[in-house]
């Protein structure tokens, strides 16, 4: 991904968490939302014409109901991270369909999540995976492959040592600690599942560049996984 | 004392499960993510399952998968179990009915069915009439299918030699894949992010089967044909 295109996103991310905390001040943090994204995006949607026609919606649509909207579908994502319940049905009917300020707010979110919470940035992304509809989202996933590689289930910065190492479940926990990007890469194999033959030229584009990036990242079963779900858009 | 029998009976539960009885020892956050994990398990229902999921546990379903866990575990401890890393443990020849956790069961970000899937492999191991499942050691060189020696991403540590392998079809490791495929497949009462984590934890595990015929057998029941 090039500097512009992250400048961009950056921007969005940092002006949609600016204005949803402005707008929220007297909830709790974690309940923090983007409030009247419309200015901040149209900045964007000049540059990413796919978010042009939900931009005219949002701007018709009633913001104070909006705005609650939002900040019911945030309170019900941060129950469910809190109590790492992964079977919480409302993952399947609250949470299932995300509009545009929704999926902004989660990949918000997202960025505050500390490293550590491996299951809660990947249910995250499970989530905005489920409704991928603009560049926005692409390049949400795709920059799971910009992060450092998480180290340790404890200290994602900190070098484990071979004593440390637990033999006897240590696939699961590699697999724990790459998690987000494994998530990543399962949204991209429903969506080329989802389409098959008939994935639109332009959908395609943006699977195959989310792919590319899982390719470049460090670890050889991702890059490999990548290379396997490219085969299959080909 | 808090038992999972008194947990599940306040919440009006209809299953058949045994006092399961918590040290002292275990914290409450501990106690409480393990039952709220537990509670997870014994609502799972399905429609159907693979012969080799019949076979241990019967279909789909919680009332099966706690019959299972009850026959085996009665007591939660709380341990280190000699790792820093580790979440979960069982010693089959000294306290084979007991299940210790880790502090990690909480401060860890595992999925739910991560957690849950250590939780049964362990519990495998406290059959002490099966001499615990044993697991095999890894063959020296152990290699991965571009014929490179698997070894950690980070530490780089070798899994060769190391008794973190199974030869037997249905041992801890693949009793867990068993389990965890057949969640993926045929859970009708979990979500989207349960069965997409039971068949990626599932899948994972088959890095440790090292014997052709174990892999076969697995292969043949999960990966083929669907299965009623």
């Amino acid at each position: 991904m090039n500097r512009k295109k992250i400048g961009i996103a950056s921007i969005l991310v940092l002006g949609v968490a600016f204005l949803g905390r402005s707008f929220f001040s007297g909830t709790q943090p974690e309940s923090e939302l983007p409030s009247a994204p419309v200015e901040q995006r149209t900045e964007v949607q000049g540059q990413s014409g796919d978010v042009a026609s939900s931009a005219e919606g949002l701007q018709s649509a009633p913001q104070d109901a909006s705005r609650e909207q939002v900040h019911a579908k945030l309170e019900v994502l941060n129950e469910i991270l809190n109590s790492k319940d992964d079977n919480d049905a409302r993952l399947d009917s609250v949470l299932s369909s995300l509009n545009e300020v929704e999926r902004l707010a989660f990949m918000d979110r997202y960025q505050r999540i500390p490293m550590e919470d491996r299951n809660g940035r990947g249910t995250i992304i499970y989530l905005i995976g489920k409704n991928l509809e603009n560049a926005e989202d692409y390049k949400f996933i795709g920059q799971v492959f910009s992060e450092l590689g998480c180290k340790s289930l404890s200290d994602c910065t900190k070098e484990p040592s071979v004593s440390d190492e637990n033999a006897h479940h240590s696939e699961a926990d590699e697999l724990t600690l790459f998690y987000p990007q494994w998530v990543a890469l399962k949204a991209m194999e429903t969506k080329i599942q989802s389409g098959g033959e008939t994935l639109p030229a332009t959908v395609k584009a943006q699977v195959l560049r989310v792919l590319k990036q899982a390719e470049s990242f460090d670890h050889p079963k991702i890059q490999d996984y990548s290379r396997r779900l490219q085969e299959r858009l080909r | 004392m808090i038992t999972l029998f008194s947990f599940l009976s306040i919440l009006g539960f209809n299953t058949t499960v045994h006092a399961l009885e918590f040290s002292k020892e275990v914290p409450a956050d501990i106690q409480k993510q393990f039952l709220n994990d537990m509670d997870f398990i014994i609502q799972v229902k399905g429609k159907g399952a693979t012969p080799l999921h019949l076979k241990t546990f019967g279909i789909v379903s919680g009332d099966n998968y706690m019959k299972f866990f009850n026959k085996r575990i009665k007591t939660v401890d709380l341990s280190n179990c000699g790792n820093p890393n580790a979440v979960a443990c069982v010693s089959p020849f000294l306290h084979p009915q007991t299940i210790n956790l880790t502090k990690n069961y909480i401060q860890f970000s595992h999925p739910q069915v991560a957690r849950l899937m250590v939780i049964f492999h362990e519990a495998r191991h406290g059959e002490w009439w099966k001499l615990g499942w044993n697991h095999a050691d890894c063959p020296v060189p152990f290699l991965d299918k571009d014929g490179k020696p698997k070894r950690s991403k980070w530490t780089g540590a070798e899994l060769a030699g190391q008794p973190a392998c199974d030869t037997d079809t249905l041992g801890s490791y693949g009793l867990s894949i068993v389990m965890l495929k057949n969640i993926s497949k045929h859970c009708t009462s979990c979500t989207g992010k349960v069965r997409m984590d039971a068949a990626l934890y599932g899948d994972n595990q088959m890095e440790r089967m090292i014997s052709k015929t174990a892999m076969a057998a697995l292969k043949e029941d999960l990966y083929t044909q669907h299965r009623k």
